[in-house]
C-alpha cells in the first residue's frame, strides 16, 4: 500500500513501576513490549487478548493519552511524543474512544443531550442553537430518539448510553475511533443492535476503528484484520477470515478453541490451557509455560520469538509455526 | 420417582417505592438426581433471583410468595425451619457464584474455610478435615494444593479461587450444585478450564447441576437440557439438540440470530428491537411481544407453558394445537 499508514506504531513499549502488593515484589511491569503495528485507512483492526494482555493500554498509546517508555507512535505521520500541547489536541479531534461503560464517562448530573454537544462547545465548533441542531442530528444518526436528549445518563438503558457514548464519540468527525470493549457489558439482544450501528457507522463516514475486545466472536463480526496480544506483546496477526480458520500462533488456536459456541453437538475443546502462571518468564517466549504445541523446547525459553511472516497478510511470533 | 429437586410456580417479589418488582413470576421445572439442567436468559430475566430463591437467599424487601414450592427429595425448603435450611444448604446443596470472592471469605486461609465448612456440616476431626481441604483442592485441579491450602483468597488468580469456591462447594458431597454465572468474570482460557472441571466432576461425582448462564455456548457445553427465562418466567424449555435445532419460541430464535459467532461469518445480525421491559412493569398478555416480529391477536392473552411434544415445553400461542407449526 502506498498511502501511508493513519496510525502507525513502532517498536513501541510502555512500562509501568508495579506498586508492592500487586505482584508480591516490587518491580516493573511490561505492559506492551516492542509493539510495531500499522492501521489502514477504513480498515477495522480487532485487538484480542484477555486480561493484563495489554490491549487496553495499547489502545490509549495510539490515542496519544499514554506516551510510550520507548518507540513512537505516530497518527498521520505525526510522532504523539514530539507534538506541543496545541498541536496534539487539534489531532485528538481527530480521534476518539468510546469505553464499555459510557456511563463511567459521562457525568451523572448533566443531561445526555448537552454531553453530546460538549465537544462542539469546547472546540468551538457550533453555538447557540447550531449546537443543538448538531445533536439532534447526532442522536438520530446513532438510533436514539431526540426526546432523550433531555435525559440524565441513569435514566437510560446501557444500550441506549452506548449509543449516547458514539455520538459524543461521533461529535467532532473524527477519522478514528478506538472502541474499548464498547459492547461488553450488552446483553446479547441489545449488543447486535450496536454493532449493527458500528457497521453502518463505519460504512456511513468512512471511519477506521481499533476495536479492543475479549470476545472473538463479536471481533470476527467487525474486524476486518485481527491481531491477537500476549503478553504484552502481538503474537500474531493477519486477516480476519483467514486468522479464524487458519490459525497460526499456538496461543491464537487456544484461545478460539476455549471459546464455547450455542451448539450442543460441538466437540469438547482439544487442548485447555493449564492455568496462568502469576511468575511470567523474563525470558523467551512469552507464552512458553502454557504453550501447548507438540515441538516446544528449550529455544522457546531462550529466545523470544518474533513476528515473522508465514503467508501474505499473516503473521505470527512463534518459532514453530507454519509456512504457506 | 421423586425428583432430586421440585419446583412449583415459584414467584418472588422485591416491594419498593418503584412498586411490586415481580423478578420470579411462576416458575415450575424438576431436576432429576445426577442431571444437568440449564437456564439461560439475558439480564432482568429473573435467573439470579431464581437460584436464590431456591435455598431461600434472597433479602427483604424480596419475598418469596405464598403458594410457591421447592421440594428437596420430597421436603419443602420454603417452610422449613431455618436451622434445618442451613443443614441443607452447604451439604445437600452446594453454590458457586459468579464472583468467587462471594463465597471466600478474605481474611481465612482458603484451607481453613474448606475445613470450617466439613466441620459446620460433619462430625469430622480438624486434622482429618485439614487434610479432607486438601484432597479437594487437588480434586478440581488447583496445583500444589498442599501449599494452596495455606494461601489466602487474593494470593490465588480468579480462575484458582473459583477452583477453590467450588471445592468448598462440594466438601460435603453435595447431591445438586447450584451455578450461578460460575465463569462469566473468568477470561475464555480460564472459563475453558472451569467448564472442563464441571463436566468431569459430574461425570465422576454424579452430582446433579444447575447452571445459569446468560452465555448460549456456555449452557450448551455443560447441560444436556436447558429453560429459556424471559420476563421471570420460563419461557422454552427442551432437550439441548432440539433446543438449539429447533427453537419454537421466538425469543428463543431471536436469541440464537442475534449472537455472533467467531466459527462462522454472518452478514447483519438479526438485532431483536427494544430492551427488556423492567420487571415492575411487564407488558400485559405475552411478555414479549413488543418485541416480536411474530405477535398477533392472541398474544394480548398472556400463553401459559405449552406441551409442544418430546418434552418441548413453550410458552407462545403458536405452539398451541390448534395453530398448528409455524
Amino acid at each position: 500500500m502506498s498511502e501511508r499508514p493513519l496510525v502507525s506504531a513502532d517498536r513501541a513499549s510502555k512500562s509501568f513501576r508495579a506498586a508492592r502488593g500487586l505482584t508480591a515484589r516490587e518491580g516493573i511491569f511490561h505492559a506492551v513490549r516492542d509493539v510495531s503495528l500499522d492501521i489502514e485507512r477504513g480498515e477495522t483492526l480487532g485487538l484480542v487478548g484477555e486480561s493484563g494482555s495489554g490491549k487496553t493500554t495499547l489502545g490509549r498509546l495510539v490515542l496519544g493519552l499514554l506516551r510510550p517508555t520507548s518507540g513512537t507512535v505516530r497518527f498521520d505521520g505525526s510522532d504523539l511524543a514530539a507534538l506541543d500541547r496545541r498541536s496534539l489536541r487539534a489531532l485528538r479531534r481527530r480521534m476518539q474512544i468510546v469505553f464499555q461503560d459510557s456511563a463511567g464517562s459521562l457525568d451523572p448530573r448533566i443531561r445526555v443531550g448537552r454531553a453530546v454537544g460538549e465537544p462542539l462547545e469546547v472546540h468551538r465548533l457550533a453555538a447557540g442553537s447550531g449546537i443543538e441542531d448538531r445533536v439532534r442530528g447526532l442522536f438520530a444518526e446513532v438510533g436514539l430518539d431526540a426526546a432523550l436528549m433531555a435525559k440524565y445518563p441513569h435514566e437510560l438503558s446501557g444500550g441506549q448510553r452506548q449509543r449516547v457514548g458514539l455520538a459524543r464519540a461521533l461529535a467532532l468527525e473524527p477519522e478514528f475511533v478506538v472502541l474499548d470493549e464498547p459492547v461488553s457489558a450488552l446483553d446479547v439482544s441489545v449488543q447486535a443492535q450496536v454493532l449493527n450501528l458500528l457497521a453502518d457507522l463505519r460504512e456511513r463516514y468512512g471511519l477506521t476503528y481499533l476495536f479492543i475486545a475479549h470476545d472473538l466472536a463479536v471481533v470476527r463480526h467487525l474486524a476486518t484484520r485481527v491481531a491477537v496480544m500476549y503478553g504484552g506483546t502481538i503474537v500474531e496477526h493477519g486477516m480476519g477470515e483467514q486468522l479464524f480458520a487458519h490459525p497460526r500462533h499456538p496461543y491464537t488456536a487456544s484461545l478460539l478453541a476455549s471459546v464455547p459456541v450455542p451448539d450442543p453437538r460441538a466437540p469438547r475443546p482439544a487442548v485447555v490451557l493449564p492455568p496462568e502462571r502469576s511468575d511470567a518468564p523474563t525470558a523467551g517466549c512469552p507464552f512458553a509455560p502454557r504453550c501447548p504445541h507438540p515441538t516446544k523446547d528449550a529455544r522457546c525459553r531462550r529466545e523470544a520469538p518474533v513476528l515473522r511472516q508465514l503467508a501474505p497478510r499473516s503473521w505470527a511470533a512463534c518459532h514453530y509455526a507454519h509456512d504457506g | 420417582m421423586t425428583p432430586l429437586l421440585r419446583v412449583r410456580d415459584l414467584h418472588a417479589t422485591f416491594v419498593d417505592d418503584d412498586g411490586t418488582t415481580r423478578a420470579v413470576d411462576g416458575v415450575s421445572f424438576d431436576l432429576a438426581e445426577g442431571e444437568a439442567l440449564g437456564i439461560v436468559g439475558e439480564s432482568g430475566a429473573g435467573k439470579s433471583v431464581l437460584a436464590l430463591s431456591l435455598l431461600r437467599l434472597i433479602e427483604p424487601p424480596g419475598r418469596i410468595a405464598p403458594g410457591s414450592v421447592v421440594e428437596y427429595r420430597g421436603t419443602d425448603l420454603l417452610r422449613l425451619p431455618e436451622a434445618e435450611l442451613r443443614r441443607v444448604r452447604g451439604a445437600e446443596i452446594g453454590m458457586v457464584f459468579q464472583d468467587p470472592g462471594a463465597s471466600l471469605n478474605p481474611v481465612l486461609r482458603v484451607g481453613e474455610q474448606i475445613a470450617e465448612t466439613l466441620r459446620a456440616h460433619r462430625s469430622i476431626r480438624a486434622r482429618d478435615a485439614r487434610r479432607r481441604s486438601v484432597e479437594l483442592l487437588d480434586l478440581v485441579g488447583v496445583p500444589d494444593p498442599e501449599r494452596r491450602a495455606g494461601a489466602y483468597p487474593h494470593e490465588l488468580s480468579g480462575g484458582l479461587q473459583q477452583r477453590a469456591a467450588i471445592a468448598m462447594a462440594l466438601s460435603c458431597d453435595p447431591k445438586l450444585l447450584i451455578a450461578d454465572e460460575p465463569t462469566t468474570a473468568l477470561d475464555v482460557t480460564v472459563q475453558a478450564q472451569i467448564l472442563e472441571l464441571l463436566l468431569d466432576l459430574r461425570e465422576r461425582l454424579g452430582t446433579a447441576l444447575l447452571l445459569i448462564s446468560h452465555d448460549l455456548g456456555v449452557v450448551a457445553r455443560l447441560a444436556p437440557r436447558i429453560a429459556v427465562m424471559y420476563g421471570g418466567q420460563i419461557v422454552e424449555q427442551a432437550a439441548a439438540a432440539d433446543l438449539f435445532e429447533r427453537p419454537r419460541h421466538p425469543y428463543t430464535a431471536a436469541l440464537l440470530g442475534a449472537a455472533p459467532r467467531w466459527d462462522r461469518t454472518a452478514g447483519r445480525l438479526a438485532a431483536i428491537p427494544g430492551a427488556v421491559p423492567p420487571a415492575t412493569r411487564w407488558p400485559t398478555g405475552c411478555r414479549f411481544r413488543p418485541r416480536c416480529a411474530q405477535a398477533w391477536d392472541r398474544c394480548e392473552q398472556h400463553p401459559p407453558l405449552l406441551d409442544a411434544g418430546a418434552g418441548h415445553d413453550v410458552r407462545c400461542w403458536l405452539a398451541a394445537p390448534e395453530r398448528g407449526t409455524p
